[in-house]
């Protein structure tokens, strides 16, 4: 605590002292002036001595104040002795120790909410895949004990085949989403071709869009770059038409477009679809959700769910804009 | 976990011989970690209600704590010390020294708390909000955006238990607007950071965790 300025006070005033006892054997009040001297010496030397004690009890108070705090901490309670609003050097040093023990602990709560996450998905998968495992079996069972017409045979087959395909579907997005929160992907952000990347996420959709003919059009410049993964964003933008592809009636049309910002690149997907409702703006994101009128189309309720992941990882944000009966808009805000 | 609160909070101001109620019993938790926006119309209450949550003025009835300090309890003085070191401001107009270049405007807080710089955040920090560049600039060099992008690192160098936005955006174009939301909420996930952010914008009440919305002083329901 005492710095080297302050032990240099009294070196001076002992040096002060010595002068005076010089100056006072040259002088004719050589007495009184070497009374003087040594009085002033013994007050100096006191001075020292108090002052070395009072630093002493200081550092002292201070480390067990610090000590304190972090008994108080380890035991999870509430320090007592600090006080953020006091503008004092031991408040800020236990300021800091307070704010290092709310880091530590909010890893730990990060812990305890993933456990209770895996839990939640694993009953959220059990779910999942009940029902196509059980359409499967039944299937199975029909095709086995009954001799059935060729006709109805090739009918179960082709059903049995869509129930194997959702469970695949199911499968692989579950495979990628596990790979999401693990954070086991890496990302390989590059300064690549928003143009590329668009193409590939439409190229995913185009059969299904014609098959409801619904016309997809692309406004970007094929010259426009942002630095994003391509891989991982083709697959975050074609969720997106993927789902614009499902909710939007016979002969609609879903346009992507993409408007580079001072800090973002903003890309839209909008669509002539049913529409969300604004309560179910939140909802659409989450894990398995999937709005009631929604229902009969197929899917798993992952498609947005990986996509918010995706691009959030790579520090970008999506939004959602939308009217009842005449279309959303997903809005992609990359990073520039 | 609750990083704020407020309980039976009301603010009452004297207009000539009308008593105008702009917050009236209000109860409310800000969750850690997470983004709230206070939506509602003009005079609804939300500057009023964040001002009280800052400190930035007292109640006329009701608490406001703020990890885990009433703020009732503190003194002019101790108020100011809380609310250098525990509350993050974003205004509406930047509120940046003109005459400071920008690293010294995001330094001021804790120049002013006598404290040294964590050199590696604010690094982290300039690269993230794309000012690395721009730190011996003025902020008459920046655009609003870019300006509004030092406020941010300034309320979030001093690492304080809440940020507090009173219309981060509103004096911004639509574009700019979803520009520095996006920020905003993006830097307080990255850091972990609590955030309020008040917006008359639905849009951007879209990117919070949690909307609290105000109508005439009260929670609307």
């Amino acid at each position: 605590m005492s710095g080297d300025g302050t032990a240099r006070i009294p070196l001076l005033l002992v040096l002060s002292a010595l002068l005076l006892i010089l100056l006072g054997t040259l002088e004719f009040s050589a007495v009184l002036l070497r009374l003087a001297a040594v009085c002033l010496g013994l007050s100096v030397l006191l001075l020292t001595l108090l002052w070395k004690r009072r630093q002493a009890r200081r550092e002292s108070d201070f480390a067990n104040s610090v000590c304190e705090t972090l008994d108080a901490l380890m035991r999870g309670r509430e320090p007592e002795n600090y006080r953020p609003y006091e503008d004092s050097q031991l408040s800020k040093a236990l300021g800091k120790l307070v704010q290092y023990h709310d880091q530590a602990q909010a890893g730990q709560r990060q812990s305890e909410m993933d456990r209770q996450t895996i839990q939640e998905l694993v009953s959220d998968i059990s779910h999942q895949v009940k029902t196509p495992m059980t359409n499967i079996r039944m299937f199975t069972d029909i095709l086995r004990r009954h001799e059935l017409p060729e006709e109805k045979r090739a009918e179960v087959l082709a059903t049995l085949a869509a129930q194997v395909h959702k469970l695949d579907f199911l499968m692989q997005s579950l495979i990628k989403m596990s790979r999401l929160e693990a954070g086991t992907f890496t990302l390989h952000v590059e300064e690549a071709s928003l143009y590329d990347t668009i193409a590939q996420a439409a190229g995913g959709v185009l059969a299904a869009a014609n098959r409801k003919r619904i016309r997809i059009t692309v406004d970007c410049d094929s010259r426009e770059t942002v630095r994003h993964d391509p891989k991982w964003t083709a697959e975050a933008l074609g969720n997106l038409l993927d789902n614009a592809v499902k909710y939007t009636p016979e002969g609609g049309s879903i346009c992507i477009s993409v408007r580079p910002w001072q800090f973002y690149t903003r890309i839209d997907v909008a669509d002539t679809g049913m529409g969300i409702p604004a309560a179910h703006y939140h909802d659409v994101f989450k894990r398995f959700y999937r709005a009631q009128p929604s229902a009969a189309a197929e899917g798993v309720g992952l498609g947005l769910y990986l996509a918010q992941g995706i691009i959030s990882r790579q520090k970008g944000y999506i939004s959602v804009k939308s009217e009842v009966g005449k279309g959303s808009t997903f809005s992609v805000f990359l990073l520039r | 976990m609750d990083i704020a609160a407020v309980h039976n909070l009301k603010k009452y101001f004297n207009a000539g011989v009308r008593q105008v109620k702009a917050i009236d019993g209000i109860d409310l938790s800000i969750e850690k970690g997470k983004l709230t926006a206070i939506i509602g119309a003009s005079g609804s209450g939300k500057t009023t209600l964040l001002n009280l949550i800052g400190g930035l003025c007292r109640p006329t009835e009701g608490t406001v704590t703020v990890d885990g300090v009433d703020l009732g309890t503190l003194g002019e003085d101790e108020l100011t010390v809380f609310r250098r070191r525990k509350i993050g401001f974003v205004f509406q107009g930047c509120g940046l020294v003109p005459e400071l270049t920008v690293r010294e405007n995001i330094l001021l807080p804790l120049a002013l708390d006598g404290s040294w710089p964590d050199a590696v955040f604010l690094e982290e920090l300039a690269g993230l909000l794309g000012l690395t560049k721009k730190l011996d600039c003025f902020p008459c060099q920046l655009s609003g955006g870019g300006q509004q992008s030092t406020a941010i690192a300034r309320s979030l160098l001093t690492k304080p238990a809440v940020i507090l936005a009173d219309e981060p955006t509103g004096s911004f174009d639509a574009r700019t607007s979803r520009n520095v939301a996006g920020l905003l909420k993006m830097t307080a996930e990255t850091f972990h950071q609590t955030l309020v952010m008040i917006t008359h914008n639905l849009e951007l009440a879209q990117l919070a965790d949690h909307v609290v919305c105000l109508r005439d002083g009260r929670i609307a329901q």
